[in-house]
C-alpha cells in the first residue's frame, strides 16, 4: 500500500521511501522515514496536493510523490501527558549552566580566543521557527518577519545589543545541511567557509522533533553552539514542558528556553552564546549513532568512514564526523571536496553496502533513521507534549473554511477582492483624496508666494511645474501603496500565504509551476524586487527562473499612480473596474507566457511540493507597523531623490532648446526632438506623442515617474484629454502594465539570473507590451 | 535676479546635490530587504 491510497483522517506507518537523489533526501530530512507515523489530514480543493501530519507538524505532498512512499496500517497514536512514553524523567538534574560550575562549561576544555577577537555567530534554524524575530531581539534591528517558510532570503548581519564585539548573521531557514535547496548550500557553506566562532541554533519547541534534526547536523560540525528553544510560551500555554537540564546533558550543549517574540530568555541565551564562543567550548558530543541500536551497523559504518577519510577531511577543512555522515548519505559535494582516491572510494562503497545489508535500509534512510531514533529517544525522556495545541486547533478550524474543498477558492477570491476593494475604493482612496487636496493647496500657496516675491520666471516654473507637479503628483499615492502592503503583510504574517500555495498548486502545475511560486508573485503585487528575491526559496532552477520571469507581470504598487492618473482622466466612473481589469490582464499574460515557455524554454515538470504548513498566528502589530513605516519611508525617499531628480531633468529638457534658450513652446525643446525619434513606434497604438514617449522612458527609472513626467510636460490633468482618446489611453495603460520593469527590478533579476536573462526580460516584456497594447487598440476600434 | 530668487536658487541646488547623494546611497529595493541595496552589494564584494 502506498501513501496516496491512505484515506482522510487515517493513520499509517511508513515502510519505505522511494524516489531518488536530493528529493528523496529531502523527504528523509523532513522526517518522512521508515517507521514514522503519518496521518492524512486533507486534500487540497482540487484533489492534490495532500496535507499530512507527521512528527506533530503539517507537511504537504503531491499524490505523485506520495505514490513513492510505502505504508502499512497503524493505529492513531495520541502522544500526551498520559502516554508513558512522554512522561518526564522523575530525577531532577543539577543546572549545568554557565556560571554555576556546570558540566558544559568546563574550564579544562576551554580554548579562549585572544582579546579583541570579533565573536561571530551564525543564527541557524528551520524555516519559520522565529530566527528573524530572535535576530531583531538580539541586534535591535527591524528586519521583516513573516509566517511563511522562507521569508529570509538573504543573510543579514548585526552586532548583539550592548556587545559591539559581536556579529550575528541571520541565515535563511533550512531543514538540514543536505544540498536540496540553494538556501541549504548557502547556509552550510557559510558555516564551513566563514568559520563563525559560534552557532546559535534556534528551534521551534512546538515542533521539536523535526527541528532537532538540523541541530544534530549542526553539532556534527563541531563548532561551539547553543540551542535556543523558541516559542516556549506556546508550549507552556498548552500544558507542555521540556526538561531543559536533561536535554543539556544528553546533547552536551547549553539549552536555553526562550520566547523570542516576548524577549523572554534572550539575555540568558546571549550570555551562554558569548561564553561558548569566547572560550571555544565545542559540543560535548558529535556522535549520535549507538553501537547497541539495530546491531550497531550504522555506528560501525560511520566510524569506519571517519577513520578512512580523517586525513582528507582535515586537509579539506571539513569536520570529520560531518563529512562521514554526508558521505554516508551520498552527498556529491562533500565527496568531491574530500578528493578521495579510487581505492578509498571503493572501500567507502564496500563499507556502505555492508551497512545497508546489516541494517536492512538504504544508506540515506539509515542515516536519517539514526538521527530520528536519537531524537525520538531524547524527546521521550525530556519533552512533555500536549496532545493538540490551541494553535493547531485554531488552524484546523480556520482551514476547514480557507482550504476546504468547496470554500478555498471562493475564500481566496473574496479575500483578494476585499484587499483590493479596501485599498482602492475605501481606505486608500479616502487618504489619497485627503493628501491630494493638501498638496494642491500647498502648491497654490507656494505659487502665490513666488509671484508675490517676484521670483525669476524660470525658477518659478522650475519649482511649480518641475518640482511640485512632478513630486506632488506621485506623493498622493503613498496611502494606496502603504495600504496594499499592509494587507499583503497581514496575509503573509497570519500564515494564509502558505495555504494559498497549497490550494493553488494543482492549478499552477498546469502552467508548469509549483504552488510555492504563487508567493513571489503575490509579493510582486507589492513590489517586483522582493518578489524576485523571494523566489530563491524555490528548490529548482527551472521553477526559480520561470517564477522570476513571470513576477514582473504582476502589477506592482508603483504602477498605481499611472492607473490612477489615466482612469481619473478617461474613465472616472469605471475606475475600480479598469484597475481590476489591468491586474487580471497582467495575470492572464503571465499565464500565457508560462504556457508558451513551458513548452519551449522551460520543458519539464515543476518540482515536488514538499512544504510545511505553519499554524495561523495573529500578526504582530509592531511588525506590521514597522513594515508600513519602511514602505512609506522608502516611497518618500524615492519621491524626494529619484523622482525629484527625474522631474527636474524632464523640466530642464522640456524648458530649454539645444542652445540652452528658454523655449516658448515645448515643441521646440530638447526633449521634444529626442522623444520625437521614438514616438513613431507607438503611432499605431494611438499614443505616438513625444510627451507620452518621454514619460514611458522616464518610467524605466521608476514607474511613478510616468505620471510625474506627464504632469511636468502637460501641466494639468485636463491637457491629457486633448492628447489621447479613451481607447488610446486604454492601450497606453496596457503598455504601462506590461513593459519593462523598473531599473531596481531589472537589477534584482540580473543578480538572480545574470545579465543575459535580465536583458531578455527587458526586451521580451517591451515586445509583449507593444503587441498586447496594439491588440487592445485594434479590438477596441473593431468594437466601437 | 532679486535676493529671494538667488536664495531659492541656492536652496534648490543644495536640494539637488542632496538628492543625487542620497540617490547614490539609496537602497533601491522596496521590500524590507537589504539584499537589493547597493551598499549591500559592495559589502558582499
Amino acid at each position: 500500500m502506498t501513501l496516496n491510497e491512505l484515506g482522510v483522517g487515517k493513520t499509517a506507518r511508513i515502510t519505505a521511501v522511494g524516489g531518488e537523489g536530493s528529493l528523496r533526501q529531502h523527504f528523509l530530512d523532513m522526517g518522512v522515514i521508515p517507521g514514522a507515523e503519518v496521518t492524512l489530514v486533507q486534500y487540497a480543493p482540487m484533489g492534490d496536493p495532500m496535507e499530512l501530519l507527521i512528527h506533530g507538524y503539517s507537511l504537504t505532498l503531491r499524490k505523485s510523490d506520495a505514490e513513492k512512499i510505502g505504508i502499512e496500517a497503524a493505529a492513531a497514536s495520541k502522544p500526551g501527558p498520559d502516554d508513558p512514553e512522554y512522561a518526564l524523567h522523575a530525577v531532577r538534574q543539577e543546572h549545568p549552566g554557565y556560571g554555576e560550575g556546570g558540566k558544559y562549561h568546563v574550564k579544562a576544555g576551554e580554548n579562549p580566543l585572544p582579546k579583541g577577537t570579533v565573536l561571530s555567530f551564525a543564527l541557524a534554524g528551520n524555516q519559520n521557527c522565529g530566527k528573524t524575530t530572535l535576530f531583531n531581539q538580539l541586534t535591535g534591528s527591524n528586519q521583516h518577519v513573516g509566517n511563511f517558510p522562507g521569508v529570509t532570503v538573504d543573510r543579514k548581519s548585526g552586532a548583539i545589543r550592548e556587545h559591539p564585539e559581536t556579529l550575528v548573521t541571520d541565515l535563511p531557514g533550512i531543514y538540514s545541511l543536505s544540498p536540496y535547496s540553494a538556501e541549504e548550500i548557502v547556509s552550510r557553506q557559510f558555516i564551513l567557509d566563514e568559520k563563525p566562532t559560534g552557532i546559535i541554533n534556534i528551534v521551534d519547541a512546538t515542533n521539536i522533533e523535526r527541528n532537532l534534526y538540523l541541530t544534530l547536523q549542526l553539532m556534527e560540525l563541531d563548532v561551539p553552539m547553543v540551542l535556543a528553544l523558541n516559542m516556549m510560551d506556546e508550549v507552556r500555554g498548552n500544558g507542555g514542558s521540556i526538561h531543559i537540564n536533561e536535554m543539556e546533558e544528553a546533547l552536551g550543549i547549553p539549552v536555553v528556553p526562550i520566547a523570542a517574540s516576548k524577549n523572554e530568555g534572550v539575555d540568558e541565551l546571549v550570555e551562554h552564546a558569548l561564553h561558548v564562543a569566547k572560550y571555544q567550548e565545542k559540543p560535548g558530543r558529535t556522535d549520535f549513532c549507538d553501537r547497541n541500536v539495530n546491531g550497531g551497523a550504522v555506528h560501525r559504518c560511520l566510524h569506519s568512514i571517519m577513520h578512512l577519510i580523517a586525513d582528507h577531511a582535515e586537509e579539506a577543512g571539513i569536520p570529520v564526523r560531518f563529512a562521514a555522515g554526508k558521505l554516508a548519505e551520498g552527498d556529491p559535494m562533500v565527496l568531491e571536496a574530500l578528493k578521495l582516491s579510487q581505492n578509498e572510494k571503493e572501500t567507502l562503497e564496500h563499507i556502505l553496502l555492508q551497512m545497508e545489508e546489516e541494517r536492512g535500509l538504504d544508506r540515506a534512510a539509515a542515516i536519517a533513521d539514526m538521527r530520528f531514533s536519537f531524537i525520538h529517544e531524547l524527546c521521550s525522556r525530556t519533552v512533555l507534549r500536549p496532545g493538540v495545541s490551541k494553535e493547531q486547533q485554531r488552524s484546523r478550524k480556520l482551514d476547514k473554511l480557507l482550504t476546504g474543498r468547496f470554500t478555498a477558492i471562493p475564500a481566496f477570491i473574496a479575500i483578494m477582492a476585499l484587499v483590493f476593494w479596501l485599498t482602492f475604493s475605501v481606505i486608500g482612496a479616502f487618504f489619497q483624496d485627503l493628501l491630494e487636496r493638501g498638496i494642491d493647496a500647498l502648491t497654490l500657496q507656494v505659487d502665490r508666494l513666488l509671484t508675490a516675491w517676484n521670483v525669476n520666471a524660470v525658477l518659478h516654473s522650475l519649482i511649480i511645474e518641475g518640482v511640485f507637479e512632478g513630486v506632488g503628483s506621485v506623493l498622493s499615492f503613498i496611502p494606496l501603496i502603504v495600504i496594499l502592503f499592509f494587507f499583503l503583510s497581514l496575509l503573509e504574517d497570519s500564515g494564509y500565504m502558505a495555504r494559498v500555495a497549497f490550494v493553488m498548486d494543482k492549478l499552477l502545475r498546469k502552467i508548469g509551476l509549483s504552488g510555492r511560486s504563487i508567493v513571489p508573485m503575490l509579493i510582486g503585487f507589492g513590489c517586483t524586487v522582493p518578489g524576485v528575491m523571494s523566489s530563491r526559496t524555490l528548490p529548482s532552477e527551472r521553477d526559480r527562473k520561470m517564477t522570476i520571469l513571470l513576477t514582473p507581470f504582476m502589477s506592482c504598487t508603483a504602477k498605481l499612480p499611472i492607473y490612477g492618473f489615466f482612469t481619473a482622466a478617461f474613465f472616472p466612473s469605471h475606475r475600480g473596474l479598469i484597475m481590476v481589469g489591468l491586474y487580471f490582464l497582467g495575470i492572464l499574460v503571465a499565464i500565457l507566457t508560462a504556457l508558451i515557455s513551458k513548452n519551449t524554454v522551460f520543458r519539464g515538470e515543476a518540482v515536488p511540493f514538499v512544504m510545511e504548513l505553519p499554524n495561523y498566528r495573529m500578526p504582530g502589530a509592531k511588525n506590521v507597523l514597522l513594515l508600513l513605516w519602511d514602505k512609506a519611508k522608502d516611497f518618500l525617499q524615492r519621491a524626494f531623490t529619484v523622482i525629484f531628480l527625474a522631474s527636474i531633468a524632464v523640466w530642464f529638457l522640456n524648458t530649454f532648446d539645444f542652445r540652452l534658450n528658454v523655449v516658448e513652446s515645448s515643441r521646440d525643446s530638447i526633449l521634444s526632438v529626442i522623444a520625437g525619434l521614438i514616438a513613431p513606434v507607438f503611432r499605431l497604438h494611438g499614443f505616438g506623442d513625444w510627451r507620452v514617449v518621454t514619460a514611458l522612458v522616464a518610467g524605466f527609472v521608476a514607474k511613478e515617474s510616468v505620471v510625474s513626467t506627464l504632469s511636468v510636460l502637460l501641466g494639468s490633468g485636463d491637457s491629457i484629454l486633448s492628447l489621447l482618446t479613451p481607447l488610446s489611453a486604454a492601450s497606453l495603460l496596457c503598455f504601462c502594465l506590461l513593459y519593462t520593469p523598473c531599473v531596481a527590478s531589472v537589477a534584482a533579476i540580473r543578480r538572480e539570473l545574470g545579465a543575459k536573462w535580465s536583458a531578455a526580460v527587458v526586451l521580451g516584456q517591451c515586445l509583449i507590451a507593444w503587441c498586447v497594447s496594439l491588440i487592445v487598440r485594434a479590438v477596441g476600434i473593431l468594437l466601437i | 535676479m532679486n535676493t529671494v530668487s538667488i536664495l531659492i536658487a541656492v536652496l534648490l541646488i543644495a536640494a539637488i546635490v542632496g538628492a543625487i547623494r542620497s540617490a547614490g546611497k539609496h537602497k533601491g529595493g522596496c521590500g524590507g530587504c537589504d539584499g537589493c541595496t547597493r551598499s549591500c552589494e559592495k559589502r558582499k564584494r
